[in-house]
């Protein structure tokens, strides 16, 4: 079944391949300092016929030749994440093939190996250690979620080996591992920083002044929590209500009654999907009409567009990577998932994928190496430039903090901030009664 | 005291739903001995067949079940033939056994509903569940009445039935006594077969309710086997009010002592009445 | 099956001990120490498990818990303080037994599935509890130091740990079935009635078998958190797990402690097994309908006595 859908991908892709080599064919050109590229490609639009313009010494080849690179993962492909775990292989898989119809890494063909954890952490840990001593792979890439990327770090770090991935919130990079990157991280405690940046280019009297909080109860809960405590106080928002529930939620009535009753005309809501319709829901149905509604990280999976749609307006998030980006190369992504799942707007970890194989190969690159301490050192004295946006990666393995801020209107989460990104203007306060 | 009201009012709407889902469960239990694990994603299947009824067809899910019950009332009569009555052949008392066998069939249905239907994770939306209905000093969501409504025919359905038809009796009388209940000539075997399409066709009734308020994915069967589980310990076997009670109990007691306490040691709350019920009615709320 | 001598059972349990400790000489590598140690770590838990669930009849499925109180305590003291796992363990399985004790005897009043039920609630409201101790913060997440630097020095360490807890299960098994605890026990799973008007302590033996059911288990969990790097609640206090390990014991039959072990084998072997070769979703479907089969054909697990069609023969009560 799996090898099926990959040739029914690759096909695809190559065909995409060659409808776009009408336009003009791939180059080596160095990084412009300003526009993301990808390794070995060029922006579609910026060639139309072959240019004689190129950096490599070698002549031009038809493809890559010579041992293939093997990168390996774990990833969830069965059970209670696979829904996510899906997208970031296919941005595996997707790059992995891009790379394959261009020069390949290093002039070679890359082969990707991704193993299903069937979303148990142990099985993550063993797989990938599978992966580097048994199948022997060159390269490893991240998995999902954070609790089995956190796990896989302290294992990548052990085997010297690189690992680029979404991270397991700032606790994670702060064990001292030198070999990770999250290019980009999904951190929590950076999640909400687009927000409080956008109320501050409001007047005082029209910020908000009192915030009710309720979190999931679990890692990632408690790492967005986390950077909320710290952004109130900055911000000097008092913090009137701050509850915790476990998954699965049966509720939510009881605790948005809780922040309605407190008066609060912030409210946010750390939460996931399911628990995150809950409460959007019950936020309607009690008659709740905070200023702004800021909710977790239930508006980076698919379902909360296709599902909930316009019931969800208004609410406000974060992320570190919407289809909407304003980087060349995103161009190529949507390219991609129009093939994949005849969309132009890539699923937001369909992104994360294809952005964490990207700067992996751009490290592989630089380095001229598949050698990892070279990757290491390339990725952490170099700007790399990938679908996210352009990023320099610290000795923790992390760019400097940031979030884009996105809202949901008619029922799309928007790019509403900061200000280079922003595609709609944000919609402040709520206009309830409207 | 709105607080009060509003908690108590959304803590029955939670019970219901517990409710509904838990007594075709203790129904199967009581009848047949079926522990039966599959109860749940039996459940979610209802739900899926009901989110696509509207998704392709533009049938209200609550229209559906129309054809979701009686297709899921053959199914669990099937589901009885096939594979309860040999394995009870094989073993005289089924429990444990019963538990392995159908967890293997949850396991089963839920790749090929995750191949069917991938995993992402659906909500259902009609014109009711955005909308917002006051009850006196409380609000409750459009989603949550009608699936506090159809819990409420179920149950009434499914207690009429075992209180005034001879059929509902018969299958009482097999509960009590099963070796006796066959000397005065019912036919367990057709009985045991209608009990459990039954129970299959709750679920589905189920399913759609709980689709209205909740999200669901094809692994969502496992945390509503948890409820359900909770709900006939604490309710009892085989008893269609006690399973009832016990499902408003639950939700009560979560949303009642949130109001005092923080949310989080609500579930405990909810956990040490159970254990002290136990400790005093080892079998359940009901009597046996 | 005729049974060996009791003294024949010892050399072979020593003989097998001193096998698995000298294994990883003969040059393992990294991986085969790996599953061997997840192989272990099931086959102590199912020995664990099965003092109360084979020997009493009394089949828990709440058995996470006491693993996940065992890892944590580990992960904790070795994270804030540094202390090995390998003398802090010990106070994990005390504090499982300590649980255990404290649930015993509220839960062992229900029988049968009454009792596998309420076991599986417990084990989520002990979860609760362990979740929202103030101070732990082990909602966010806790990373686990490595047992040493090298991946071939960590892998070895678990994988001999491991074996110590196995070993420490097997004899405490059969040192039980051997005794009048066992023999009390085996009577509660034929008639706990009969048991009690014959004089038979049922209670206390019950209560016996659970608690150190729950302090070895307790005991593999805090070997099991040092071998993830990071533990996250949802995963230690899963309900698959408590599941998983009454399969383990069923599937291989419950009335020894060589039942669970051939389960544990089997099953996490034949897990690998498809997990590698055959792809997820299949291996899914199969385990499914493995589970199936094995009930129907082999309802007492693979050494257990076949029942005769037409005979009728007792699993559980």
């Amino acid at each position: 079944m799996k090898r099926f859908k990959a040739t029914v991908v690759a096909v695809a892709l190559v065909l995409a391949a060659c409808g776009l080599a009408e336009e003009g064919t791939t180059t080596t050109t160095s990084a412009e300092v300003d526009t993301p590229t990808t390794a070995g490609a060029t922006p579609p639009e910026t060639t139309d016929t072959s240019t004689g313009d190129t950096a490599s010494t070698e002549p031009e080849a038809e493809g890559p030749s010579g041992d293939p690179i093997v990168i390996g993962a774990a990833l969830p492909l069965t059970g209670e994440f696979a829904d996510t775990g899906v997208f970031v292989r296919d941005g595996y898989q997707a790059m992995v093939e891009y790379w394959n119809e261009n020069q390949g890494l290093l002039g070679r063909p890359v082969e990707l190996i991704i193993e299903d954890d069937a979303s148990d952490p142990g099985q993550a840990v063993s797989l990938l250690e599978k992966l580097i001593t048994v199948d022997g792979v060159d390269l490893v890439l991240g998995g999902y979620p954070g609790s089995s990327a956190a796990a896989q770090m302290a294992v990548a770090e052990q085997h010297g080996m690189v690992y680029v991935s979404m991270g397991g919130h700032m606790a994670s990079f702060e064990q001292g591992f030198q070999y990770s990157f999250g290019a980009p991280p999904l951190m929590g405690q950076w999640w909400y920083r687009g927000f409080f940046d956008f109320l501050e280019t409001l007047p005082e009297d029209a910020r908000p002044t009192s915030a009710a909080m309720m979190t999931a109860n679990n890692p990632v809960g408690a790492a967005v929590r986390e950077g909320t405590l710290s952004d109130l106080e900055a911000a000097g928002i008092e913090l009137v209500m701050d509850e915790l529930y476990d998954l699965p939620l049966a509720s939510a009535e009881p605790l948005v009654s809780q922040a309605m009753n407190s008066g609060a005309d912030l409210f946010i809501a750390n939460s996931f999907f399911p628990d995150g319709v809950l409460t959007i829901r019950a936020v309607h149905a009690l008659g709740y009409q905070p200023k702004a509604i800021l909710e977790g990280i239930g508006t980076l999976i698919p379902s909360w567009e296709e599902e909930l749609g316009d019931e969800g307006d208004y609410v406000f998030s974060g992320t570190a990577m919407h289809p909407d980006l304003p980087f060349t190369e995103v161009e190529l992504l949507r390219e991609m998932s129009n093939e994949l799942y005849g969309t132009t707007a890539p699923p937001i970890y369909f992104m994360f994928g294809a952005t964490w194989a990207d700067t992996l190969a751009q490290g592989v690159e630089g380095a001229g190496d598949i050698d990892q301490d070279a990757i290491v050192g390339w990725l952490k004295s170099n700007e790399v430039c990938s679908f996210g946006g352009c990023l320099t990666y610290d000795e923790r393995g992390l760019p400097e903090p940031y979030s884009y801020l996105v809202q949901v209107q008619d029922g799309v989460p928007q790019l509403v901030g900061p200000g280079d990104v922003t595609v709609v203007d944000p919609i402040y306060p709520i206009p309830w009664g409207e | 005291m709105t607080g009060l009201v509003q908690a108590l009012t959304t803590g029955v709407l939670v019970g219901l739903a517990y409710a509904v889902l838990g007594v075709g469960f203790s129904l199967t239990w009581g009848a047949t001995g079926v522990i039966n694990a599959a109860h749940t994603m039996v459940a979610v299947i209802g739900a899926y067949l009901g989110y696509h009824a509207l998704a392709w067809w533009g049938i209200d899910p609550v229209l559906a079940l129309v054809g979701i019950v009686p297709l899921f009332f053959l199914f669990g009569w099937g589901f009885f033939e096939a594979l309860v009555r040999p394995l009870k052949q094989k073993v005289r008392v089924v429990g444990l056994a019963s538990v392995v066998l159908t967890l293997g069939i949850a396991l089963v249905l839920e790749s090929f509903t995750t191949l069917v239907f991938s995993a992402n994770p659906r909500l259902v939306r009609t014109e009711y569940t955005s909308m917002s209905f006051v009850l006196g000093p409380a609000r409750v969501s459009g989603g949550a009445l009608v699936a506090g409504v159809i819990s409420l025919v179920v149950i009434g359905l499914l207690y009429w039935f075992r209180q005034s038809t001879y059929l509902g009796r018969a299958l009482r009388a097999l509960e009590q006594e099963p070796e006796g209940a066959a000397l005065t000539g019912i036919d367990v075997r057709r009985a045991s077969g209608i009990a459990m399409g039954m129970a299959f066709a709750t679920a589905g009734a189920a399913g759609v309710a709980l689709s209205l308020i909740y999200t669901f994915s094809p692994t969502t069967f496992v945390s509503w086997l948890v409820f359900t589980f909770l709900v006939v310990i604490l309710g009892g076997v085989g008893t269609v009010v006690g399973v009832t009670v016990a499902g408003l109990i639950a939700g009560l007691v979560v949303t009642v002592s949130s109001l005092v306490i923080p949310f989080a040691w609500a579930n405990l709350v909810l956990f040490g009445v159970l254990i002290l019920v136990l400790l005093v009615r080892p079998t359940g709320l009901a009597r046996r | 099956m005729r049974r060996p001598s009791n003294r024949t059972t010892w050399i072979l349990i020593a003989a097998v001990a001193v096998g698995v400790a000298l294994l990883p000489f003969t040059g393992m590598s990294v991986y085969s120490m790996s599953v061997a140690f997840t192989v272990m770590f099931y086959a102590a838990v199912a020995v664990a498990w099965n003092i109360l669930g084979g020997y009493s009849g009394y089949e828990s499925f709440g058995h996470s818990a006491f693993v996940g109180i065992g890892a944590y305590t580990t992960a904790i003291l070795l994270s804030e303080f540094g202390l090995s796992p390998l003398l802090t363990s010990f106070l994990g399985a005390t504090l499982a037994a300590l649980v255990a004790f404290i649930v015993g005897y509220p839960c062992l009043r229900l029988r049968g599935p009454y009792f596998a039920l309420v076991t599986l609630v417990v084990s989520l409201a002990v979860s609760v509890v362990v979740v929202n101790l103030p101070g732990l913060n082990v909602a966010s997440g806790i990373f686990v130091p490595s047992p040493a630097g090298s991946p071939v020095m960590t892998r070895f360490i678990l994988y001999e740990s491991i074996a110590a807890v196995f070993l420490i299960c097997v004899v405490v098994a059969r040192i039980i079935e051997r005794s009048q605890l066992g023999i009390g026990l085996a009577a509660i799973r034929e008639d706990e009635e009969v048991a009690a008007t014959q004089g038979v302590p049922t209670t206390r033996l019950k209560m016996a078998a659970f608690v150190v059911s729950a302090a070895l288990t307790g005991l593999a969990g805090g070997i099991l958190s040092w071998s993830r790097g990071y533990l996250d609640p949802g995963d230690m206090f899963s309900v698959d797990t408590s599941v998983l390990i009454v399969l383990l014991a069923l599937f291989g039959g419950r009335r020894s402690w060589i039942g669970p072990l051939i389960g544990a084998v089997v099953v996490t072997l034949g897990r690998e097994f498809l997990f590698i070769v055959i792809g997820e979703d299949a291996a899914q479907i199969l385990y499914g309908a493995l589970l199936v089969v094995v009930i129907l054909f082999m309802p007492h697990g693979l050494i257990g006595p076949r029942p005769r069609l037409g005979v009728e023969q007792e699993v559980a009560a």
